[in-house]
């Protein structure tokens, strides 16, 4: 099982990612007017998007959250500055960051990941 | 000799009408999952068995079979890179389903996706607009979404709105085109 942590400032936050081998800490963003409510989210998972290409032209790396009260289809995937630019709900990382953290879950789409959200 | 080419032409007749079903089976599949999808009903047509061997919904599964239906329909099937208005309909669905429902992917794929479709059918999605009005507004926010989209193409915005963004409202009355104009301020 995995464990992502989201501690969310005014504008930016840290996402902390926990596996029995791995931590990995990097700074996080979102768009401000579409902010996803502070809970846990149970069953995420690892996937790619495939309409969006990552520096590679390959499907973007991502989280999916399932069941995000006010919201859908909502994701952890990559960004760059201007973060806030990047979201339309979803949480932004550096790309780097997002495919570490995607190689490191295993299987993929496998409803094998919680991702906490704390104000 | 005869009799081969009588069967080859009954194969070919049977493969085409085999080829007609799936379509209509696929297509009729496809609105039954975006009508699903907007209500939030069905939720068990897409499932899976979770650590304690419990099916649950697969929201993850849903959003795979979305996008899929989402990604045939946002590709041209007319000469020149032109759309059906029957795709073209489904797209600006899309848009529509995207702003109900907040959904992140589906409105970071349009913000990036409508634009080009746009600007290779503007009289058609005009066309669409007045005819389905329910429309207007989702689609006009996700045109304008294009500038500034993860951090591109903001400078065009304002020689857009001198020029091709008439054409988007040239069916329209003067409520709706200010409706669609008010998401480019």
């Amino acid at each position: 099982m995995y464990t992502i942590t989201i501690e969310r400032d005014n504008s930016d936050g840290v996402l902390t990612f926990n596996s029995p081998n791995k931590v990995i800490t990097t700074k996080c963003y979102w768009n401000l007017t579409k902010k996803i409510p502070a809970t846990t989210y149970l069953n995420c998972s690892a996937t790619t998007m495939s309409r969006k290409k990552n520096s590679r032209g390959n499907p973007r790396e991502a989280i999916f959250l399932p069941g995000v009260v006010g919201f859908s289809e909502i994701f952890i995937h990559l960004g760059k500055p201007p973060y806030a630019k990047w979201s339309d709900g979803c949480v932004v990382i550096d790309e780097n960051k997002m495919i570490e953290i995607y190689n490191a879950i295993t299987p993929k789409n496998g409803h094998n990941v919680t991702v906490v959200i704390k104000d | 000799m005869k009799y081969l080419i009588t069967l080859s032409l009954l194969t070919l007749i049977a493969c085409s009408n085999i080829h007609a079903i799936d379509t209509a089976h696929d297509e009729k599949h496809d609105y039954h999952i975006l009508m699903s999808s907007l209500l939030n009903v069905n939720e068990d047509k897409y499932t899976y068995i979770d650590e304690k061997g419990l099916q649950r919904p697969d929201s993850l599964k849903l959003f795979k079979e979305l996008e899929r239906i989402y990604s045939r329909n946002i590709e041209p099937d007319l000469p020149n890179r032109k759309a059906s208005k029957k795709k073209l309909k489904v797209v600006m669905y899309f848009s529509f389903y995207a702003q109900a429902k907040n959904s992140g992917a589906f409105q970071e794929y349009l913000a990036e996706d409508l634009m080009p479709i746009y600007l290779n059918n503007m009289n058609s999605i005009s066309a669409v607009m007045k005819e389905l009005p329910y429309l207007i507004d989702s689609n006009c926010n996700r045109l304008n979404a294009y500038f500034g989209h993860e951090g591109k193409n903001k400078e065009k915005k304002q020689d857009f709105v001198n020029n091709e963004a008439q054409v988007i409202t040239q069916h329209l009355n003067e409520d709706q085109r200010t409706l669609c104009m008010s998401n480019f301020e």
